[in-house]
């Protein structure tokens, strides 16, 4: 547990800390331009934990007093200390139980400051989206156990806890309701806000500044209330600052607003990304929304870095990338260098999914509860996470 | 007689000055790190705050035997506590078999503990954990700072008496 009157002391203190102890993770990828050039950049998948914007005032009489269904339970890290976790649905040790939370995707559209402002639009992969594993059902079978027909994000739930005392395999879900499409958003990117790039296999790819896009994002979520997810989907549209390519990408991110959780609105912001655009397809498709939804299921107020909000776990190291720490439950981050994905075929289309690790990779649980004893979904990880060294 | 008094009287202030530079150090327990916290120093049997939360967990020096344990630098884990020693804090104590203060047993070391050769030149062995270098076995903030005020002051005096001459 953290000690709440420590924060309050030292919270500027704090604030760097954080940014030093959670350096989003990274892998290399390669992009190749119409023009011959190969830019090399760095694709994340998150960001340094941070201060959600702040919940709007609500008075007696307003009619929004409800967030998302989630769960608060303590689970045994290292052998010996009871940390608290809030997890979407209900708490799986309590038996059969299924939760379906309201999706409402917020296609965006972005005008670019390029000669002849080139559009990227996000309305173009809503249909892809919709029709892919994130919403669909698949049958998801790892190393022989059946976890049923169902969607990615339950599923990575099914098997987190597929032998934990009370859970039941029979009956046990967390689903994303079919989501709701609200009306596209047109951005107007301003001049050094961001850049269209002509691929070198056709097609574009657009970046847009993090600062910009946040801001973008702030304004629309009063248009929503705090118990649906909003899934802000562009169509190859990264961030990095100023919009420079040499800077990029964030592919993709899940955030809260600040306390309360039970009255915070969550969103994940996720660029659908078309094959070709990274080297060797390294991210493709729906692969980012699917690292996203599993870390926004498990850990989903992000945007609550203390008083009880985001999930924190012992410091564990991030693989392949020389010994970067990280504290958050964030279980697509360990998987992403070099990216593990699988495929899925829904509606006769083939999408890739990334493998996520599970709670006991984080909580040193041996064995683990995991189906069949993993710490991952689908067996990339077969032991628990490597400890950060103190410093 | 009236030099000699002078050189008493300077010698008298010195030694307040001298006094109170000390003073603030001896009372003060923040570590003395660069400003951007790549390198700290740690003496030894202090009960240091760090001015940053850190990883907590053990680093454990060893003499050349590899067996025998020299010191233990502790980072607390004040902060967030996840259990087995590790999470988050910013307090800090250097562990030394040199000194009065009985080592820490080692069922108690943090689960993420790391073991390193304590150095062998009698001066301080650096540890670098995530990105800070720490310097065990550091002089006391409150010693070094005296020496240091000590030897301006007395480069200071030397000039004086020289000039006097």
């Amino acid at each position: 547990m953290y000690n709440p009157s420590l924060v309050l002391k030292k919270m500027p203190l704090i604030a760097g800390a954080v940014l030093l102890g959670c350096i989003p993770s990274f892998g290399q990828g390669v992009v190749h331009l119409a023009n011959g050039t190969t830019v090399k950049v760095t694709v994340k998948l998150n960001r340094p934990i941070r201060l959600g914007p702040k919940q709007a005032a609500r008075s007696a009489s307003t009619a929004d007093p409800t967030g998302l269904p989630f769960y608060t339970a303590n689970y045994i890290s290292l052998g010996s200390k009871r940390l608290p976790f809030n997890i979407l649905g209900t708490d799986p040790s309590l038996g059969a139980s299924t939760t379906t939370i309201p999706t409402v995707i917020v296609p965006l559209k972005f005008s670019f400051p390029n000669p002849g402002n080139p559009t990227l639009d996000g309305t173009n992969v809503v249909t892809a989206t919709e029709n892919s594993p994130i919403f669909l059902t698949a049958d998801y079978t790892t190393g022989g156990t059946d976890l049923g027909v169902t969607q990615f994000g339950d599923a990575v739930l099914r098997g987190e806890f597929w032998n934990h005392p009370g859970f039941s395999q029979s009956g046990y879900h967390v689903l994303l309701g079919a989501p709701t499409i609200a009306p596209t958003v047109t951005v107007t990117v301003p001049a050094g806000m961001g850049n269209a790039f002509e691929l070198q296999g056709g097609g574009l790819m657009g970046v847009v500044d993090n600062s910009f896009f946040d801001l973008v994002l702030n304004a629309l979520l009063p248009s929503y209330t705090a118990n649906e997810l909003l899934i802000f989907l562009t169509d190859n549209v990264f961030l990095a600052p100023q919009g420079q390519l040499q800077f990029c990408c964030v592919l993709g991110f899940h955030d809260s607003q600040g306390p309360p959780i039970a009255s915070a609105q969550t969103w994940i912001y996720s660029a659908y990304t078309k094959p070709g655009t990274f080297f060797e397809n390294v991210i493709v498709d729906v692969q980012t929304l699917s690292h996203e939804i599993s870390e926004w299921l498990n850990d989903p107020f992000g945007g609550t870095p203390f008083f009880g909000g985001i999930n924190l776990v012992a410091p564990y190291v991030l693989p392949n990338t020389g010994g970067l720490c990280q504290i958050n439950f964030e279980t697509g981050d360990v998987l992403e260098n070099p990216p593990v994905a699988f495929t899925q075929v829904t509606n006769g289309t083939t999408y890739h999914l990334q493998d996520e690790a599970f709670l006991p990779y984080f909580l040193h649980t041996s064995p683990s509860f995991s189906v069949n004893g993993w710490y991952s979904l689908i067996g990339t990880f077969q032991t628990f996470s490597s400890l950060c060294g103190p410093g | 007689m009236q030099i000699l008094s002078q050189q008493i009287a300077k010698l008298v202030l010195v030694m307040g000055l001298v006094a109170l530079v000390a003073l603030p150090c001896a009372a003060d327990k923040l570590a003395t790190c660069a400003p951007d916290f790549s390198r700290c120093e740690i003496p030894e049997n202090v009960v240091l705050d760090l001015p940053f939360i850190a990883f907590a967990g053990d680093a454990v020096l060893l003499e050349p035997d590899m067996v025998t344990v020299s010191d233990v630098f502790r980072l607390f884990n004040n902060f967030f506590d996840s259990g087995g020693g590790t999470g988050l804090g910013d307090v800090a104590f250097l562990y030394s078999s040199d000194n009065s203060t009985p080592l820490p047993d080692p069922s108690t070391y943090s689960t993420n503990a790391v073991f390193l050769l304590e150095s062998t030149s009698g001066q301080v062995t650096s540890y670098n954990g995530n990105g800070t270098d720490y310097l065990l076995g550091a002089p006391e903030p409150s010693t070094f700072g005296l020496l240091v005020a000590g030897l301006v002051a007395l480069a200071g005096f030397t000039r004086e008496l020289r000039g006097f001459h």
